[in-house]
């Protein structure tokens, strides 16, 4: 074991940095809140990171990479968060969508779309929850009916990211009625400007940096040349994608959780509030094990070895990150509440337990994941 | 980075691991409780193996190796309890010598096998010339040749290495008699060191941090095995989301504290960590694996059920280990409370 960096990290990680230096103006950190609005900025971020490899740098130039191994990649996109890099404006487009159709898609569709969605010029959301499947994602109805060349959808997807801004979704649909529940279900890659698509915007109980959309399919008709993966093998490209989802949310966690302490560190700094301390070395604590967690879990990876402890990064990270904030309305008294930038972090921290599967299914993918236990 | 064990440590471990299974299994550990004298020919077997002198510098006879080393093999031991002194000696005493340099000769004898205890707590007191005083709750003191004795002096903080006859030693009741406790009584003249002990204290925290990460690992192992044969309501308990979300708590606490203790570890052996970070990660450890234990102590209980309060059930032996533990060199509130110290740039 050895906590020092590899002269190839160290090499990776201050490429990075000065390329990051180069491109975030002087301010960056000064006027964080207002950056964090500015669309243009955050679009412009996406499309240079992506020039210059740092996107998905473990993929090869011309895919947004410069060919990184796992342990590169890892301690660039921990960097990246360390140093609150602007935040990519369509995040599920990168971190799910698009090793999801590096994994299942066609060349064709590769060729297509993975580029437009790496440069951020095509936006995705991803269709997977219904009103009537939620945590049961197995119990989807939203129905695609082959008639030929050609499929045709009716339902209702819901709880769907930037819907409202994404050209194309992943929607998951029910191909065959007889199948039992979890196969059956195919991934179609959908054009959300198609006729017969109905988007609305669902109205947040606070402000949200991210809008939150329903989407309606009335007779949509997708060629067969939309099917991603294979016909009736939906749930294996879901569990894939959901993977992807929960290694891309812990890092996101991450950056809250340090930001959040920040913000208790400087309240804290201010009032003397010796009652909250052990609290705040608890964590720190979640901090320095979900970074460190990480970097075990990749370890074990790259000697082959099993990794189950990287189940456990997004229920520890979201629900850290929950407590972090909690600790931050503490330290900040009772006039938090009439501070509207801690509310926001506050109702955004209560979505964290909730997206890219809640806790409860968390608790259940570690139980009989890394641990072996019957399923219920 | 590298957060993997060498081909060393993983051998070590593995024989470890065969060894204890073998020569420390539960029963043994349970009659130990009542036999004072059950731990010698184990200790006898441990000190051939070296487990003794692995930290402890060549020239003096020992492996030479790190607080890697230490915790690779501190988290087997807490696998099984092992009711013999190696981590008062090997985990307690050894580092604090080292890094105060207080008694070349006592670390030596710690590779050679002399039994020897870390005197931490208490009121003792230096005057430049005798240590007078109470050192409370010295584990393995009853079995000792040697303590290490931590005091205050009048310029600061001291380290002494005392022999064991000539303080008076009274057994006091422990949570886990496998590792018994005594307040020792000094009024004895010796030469000390004049040093800050804190540094030495962080490795001994971090390797009986790993010491508890095992006992909770071994605890979750044997609940999750109880779980999934355990048959009521017509299925295996384990099915039933009540316990198995508890089960997978207990797994995030235990990778949590392995994760700090690992990390802990590295910083620990790394010559380039500043003072400030060697405290803060050895103080997260030892929280967060207190905690691990404790919450694995309660959990493997609740979800054995009344079986699992009773003498013949392996479950108290592991209990006795968490909760001596969690309280020894510092508890997880007052660990957590110094790591936000430390954070909020106050000595603590």
């Amino acid at each position: 074991m050895d906590i020092t960096e590899t002269p190839a990290q160290r090499e990776v990680r201050e490429r990075y940095t000065a390329w990051l230096d180069d491109f975030l103006p002087d301010d960056y950190l000064a006027r964080y809140h207002e950056h964090r609005l500015d669309w243009a900025f955050r679009r412009a971020h996406q499309r240079d990171a992506f020039e210059a490899g740092w996107l998905v740098p473990q993929w090869e130039p011309g895919l947004g990479g410069q060919g990184l191994d796992h342990l590169e990649t890892l301690t660039i996109r921990l960097e990246s968060a360390r140093r609150a890099a602007p935040k990519l404006p369509n995040i599920q487009g990168v971190g799910v969508v698009a090793p999801g159709l590096r994994e299942h898609g066609t060349p064709e569709q590769i060729d297509r779309y993975l580029v437009p969605l790496l440069r951020g010029d095509e936006w995705w959301a991803l269709g997977m929850s219904e009103p009537g499947a939620g945590s049961d994602f197995g119990s989807i109805r939203t129905r695609a009916v082959r008639h030929g060349d050609t499929w045709v959808v009716n339902g209702q997807k819901i709880w769907t990211t930037q819907a409202d801004q994404s050209r194309y979704a992943t929607l998951y649909c029910r191909t065959d009625p007889a199948a039992p529940k979890h196969r059956g279900i195919t991934c179609f890659i959908a054009d959300l400007t198609a006729p017969g698509v109905t988007i609305r915007r669902i109205r947040s109980s606070e402000d949200s940096l991210e809008s939150f959309c329903e989407v309606f399919f009335d007779d949509v008709e997708l060629r067969a040349d939309a099917v991603l993966g294979a016909v009736d093998d939906g749930w294996n490209v879901a569990m894939s994608s959901l993977d992807h989802e929960r290694d891309m949310i812990w890092i996101m966690n991450w950056v809250e959780i340090e930001r959040g302490l920040a913000h208790v560190r400087s309240s804290m700094l201010e009032h003397r509030r010796d009652d909250l301390l052990v609290d705040l070395g608890r964590r720190l604590a979640d901090a320095e094990a979900i970074r460190m967690t990480g970097y075990r879990a990749v370890t074990n990876e790259l000697r082959g070895e099993r990794s189950p402890e990287f189940l456990i990064l997004k229920l520890f990270g979201s629900e850290s990150l929950q407590q972090v904030w909690e600790l931050a309305i503490q330290a900040a008294g009772p006039g938090a509440v009439t501070d509207p930038g801690l509310l926001l972090e506050d109702f955004d921290a209560l979505a964290a337990t909730l997206y890219g599967g809640t806790s409860e299914v968390q608790r259940n993918i570690i139980g009989e994941r890394a641990l072996g236990l019957p399923k219920g | 980075m590298n957060f993997g064990f060498d081909e060393d440590q993983e051998a070590l471990r593995e024989a470890a691991e065969k060894l204890l299974a073998a020569e420390s299994p539960p029963a043994f550990v349970r009659e130990a409780l009542e036999d004072p004298d059950a731990w010698r020919p184990l200790w006898s077997t441990i000190v051939d193996l070296g487990w003794t002198s692995l930290a402890v510098p060549e020239r003096l006879g020992g492996l030479g190796l790190g607080v890697v080393d230490l915790v690779a093999l501190a988290e087997v031991t807490g696998r099984w309890v092992l009711p013999a002194p190696w981590m008062s000696a090997a985990g307690l005493a050894g580092p604090v010598l080292a890094a105060t340099g207080a008694g070349e000769g006592a670390l030596a004898g710690i590779a050679e096998g002399a039994v020897s205890t870390l005197a931490a707590e208490g009121d003792v007191r230096w005057d430049g010339r005798t240590l007078r005083g109470t050192a409370r709750r010295v584990p393995d003191a009853v079995r000792a040749d040697v303590l290490v004795v931590l005091a205050a002096g009048p310029d600061g903080r001291v380290v002494g290495v005392v022999p064991a006859h000539d303080v008076r030693i009274e057994p006091t009741p422990a949570a886990d008699p496998n590792r018994p406790l005594a307040d020792v009584h000094l009024d004895v003249v010796v030469p000390v060191v004049a040093a800050d002990p804190e540094p030495g204290l962080d490795v001994a925290r971090t390797v009986l941090a790993a010491e508890l990460v095992g006992v909770a690992d071994r605890i979750l192992e044997v609940t999750v095995e109880h779980a999934r044969e355990r048959v009521q309501f017509d299925r295996p308990i384990g099915a039933f989301q009540a316990v198995k979300h508890r089960l997978a708590d207990l797994f995030v606490a235990v990778e949590r504290a392995r994760t700090l203790t690992y990390d802990a570890a590295m910083v620990l052996d790394d010559p380039a960590s500043s003072t400030g970070r060697r405290r803060e990660v050895a103080s997260l450890a030892k929280a967060a694996a207190s905690e691990a234990a404790i919450l694995a102590a309660k959990s493997g209980v609740q979800l054995h059920g009344a079986i699992a309060i009773t003498w013949e059930h392996d479950l108290h032996l592991f209990a006795r280990r968490a909760r001596q533990g969690a309280s020894a060199l510092g508890d997880h509130l007052f660990h957590y409370r110094r790591a936000a110290e430390s954070f909020l740039g106050r000595e603590g």
